[in-house]
């Protein structure tokens, strides 16, 4: 009993609940890093909010490109539909995309303040008595970094769910639908969640190590950044396998359909992508070498390792690749299974 | 207020797809564009076995996945039941082709997302669906559900227990009711 059955998300969805989650657990681990210790992590708190924002803004543009008609997609904001998780999401990202570039700002070295910069206007302009006004009104003095740098942690706790919120949500907006037994799935919200986490971690250590470089810093504090981010994607590794087992148990004693879904990935198309890539690559590979890393110095309390960066790298690397897979499996899998009926 | 719905009787059905054509025509569709589909089946075992025909289309529910998940609300449920799409509301993001269950709605080229609309243009002036005045084994039925004296009515009272909607289970209350053999 089907019409047409075709795919209509393509690889630009993807793409988008892919970076969205990079986004949402970016801020998340930063805020985290924050309030476990607002000097001791700052690094890892800082890399998260200069990432935050960035990563989603480019799936936006995917988002808004993959709509039949992009040039209507303001449409979203003129109406909250309480019924939809994508009227809901939209909302959500919004919100979300205020918070986290506030936070970026608030994050930035001093030197960007942007009152600063704005004193620093070419002298030529004051002619203009505007430009004259709003270089000595008072109101600017009061958004000076210095005042705003309160705002840190009181961001970091609104943000905190609302990351959480969006990472939920691009598993909810698929899960929410009755008519694909793949999606509809009350682990895959959890699913996602926990590799937007993953990701974001492994986006912070990928920026951390390579671009920034560890030029400049003591061994200490390379080991205190290195032990807390791995232990971080370490705890996310096992909540990772665990719902995945329960997203495969939850297709397997859901109705007929459900189990017919589970076949895609079980025997089925998307076997070796989701097992072979999305698990053992994504998740097994960097828990493997997690374990190497952090075990001995958990159990022993020997020191740690000498810093390997190829190590961290190949951990994010995989992450990274082992999330994208799972998005990629997840949303082209879902468009395939269908209900089965008598 | 009318409540519109269709009644088709599978048995009648022998797949020549003039109510796809018709349709078409009707609406004003390009060639790879339709509203209705026939679902061919084979059933039975050798030698006892037989092929039937399915006609599909948008079943008009009364829960309507498709009006739950729309972002911008151009996907809607009128009073008299039949669900459309406002085409100048839609933006297109195809998340009502994921929700529904029936797999019946297509993209349309102009970047709207489109399905059966019950020809309610054609309705309001007195006329049928197209689908339903082409058929030549008189298929399906359309009409009021509300009024005793129409078609449909009398043919739902006298079929009752014969009389069922696909995927029930999804709690979707189609307003297409199909007649079993």
């Amino acid at each position: 009993m089907e019409g047409t059955i075709f795919i209509f998300w393509n690889w630009m969805v993807v793409i988008y609940l892919f970076v969205a989650g990079i986004s949402a657990g970016a801020f998340a681990i930063s805020a985290l890093a924050y309030f476990l210790g607002e000097e001791k992590y700052q690094d890892i708190t800082r890399f998260g909010a200069y990432i935050a924002p960035f990563p989603l803004l480019f799936g936006l543009m995917f988002l808004i490109y993959d709509l039949e008609r992009p040039q209507l997609f303001w449409k979203l904001l003129l109406t909250l539909q309480v019924h939809s998780v994508m009227s809901l999401g939209a909302w959500l990202l919004v919100i979300f995309s205020v918070l986290s570039f506030f936070y970026f700002y608030l994050w930035l070295p001093d030197r960007f303040d942007i009152v600063e910069l704005l004193r620093k206007t070419p002298q030529s302009w004051d002619k203009w008595a505007i430009v004259r006004r709003f270089k000595t009104h008072p109101l600017l003095e009061k958004l000076h970094r210095k005042h705003l740098n309160g705002f840190r942690g009181w961001i970091g706790m609104v943000g905190i769910p609302v990351s959480l919120l969006v990472g939920i949500y691009t598993g909810v907006l698929l899960g929410a639908l009755v008519a694909r037994p793949f999606w509809n799935n009350p682990m895959l919200p959890m699913l996602f969640l926990a590799s937007a986490l993953k990701t974001g971690t492994a986006s912070i250590c990928l920026i951390g190590c390579f671009f920034k470089g560890l030029r400049g810093m003591s061994r200490e504090q390379i080991e205190t950044n290195k032990f807390i981010i791995h232990s971080i994607d370490f705890y996310l590794m096992i909540l990772s396998i665990i719902a995945i087992l329960l997203f495969i148990f939850g297709l397997y004693t859901s109705p007929r359909s459900s189990v017919e879904a589970a076949h895609l990935i079980m025997g089925g198309e998307f076997t070796f992508l989701f097992w072979g890539l999305a698990v053992v690559v994504g998740l097994l590979l960097p828990l493997s070498l997690e374990v190497y890393e952090l075990i001995p110095h958990f159990i022993s309390h020997t020191a740690m390792r000498q810093h390997n960066p190829w190590i961290s790298g190949v951990v994010s690397v995989s992450v990274l690749a082992g999330g994208f897979i799972l998005r990629y499996v997840v949303v082209y899998a879902g468009q395939m299974a269908k209900i089965v009926t008598t | 207020m009318a409540r519109y719905g269709m009644v088709i009787d599978e048995t009648k059905c022998v797949g020549c797809y003039a109510c796809r054509v018709a349709c078409q025509n009707q609406n004003h569709l390009r060639e790879n564009e339709a509203y209705n589909y026939l679902e061919e089946r084979e059933y039975g075992q050798f030698p006892n076995f037989n092929r039937e025909f399915l006609p599909l289309q948008c079943q008009h529910c009364d829960n309507p996945p498709c009006v739950a998940v729309c972002p911008t609300g151009a996907s809607q449920k009128r009073k008299d039941g039949v669900v459309l799409v406002n085409e100048k509301d839609c933006i297109g993001c195809k998340y009502c082709i994921a929700a529904c269950p029936y797999h019946v709605r297509i993209i349309k080229k102009e970047g709207y997302i489109e399905k059966c609309r019950f020809c309610i243009e054609f309705v309001e002036e007195g006329g049928k669906p197209a689908c339903m005045t082409t058929c030549m084994t008189g298929v399906r039925l359309f009409g009021d559900l509300d009024d005793p004296n129409s078609d449909i009515s009398q043919f739902v009272a006298k079929n009752r227990h014969r009389l069922r909607v696909y995927k029930r289970e999804l709690n979707t209350k189609p307003r297409i009711f199909y007649r079993k053999a």
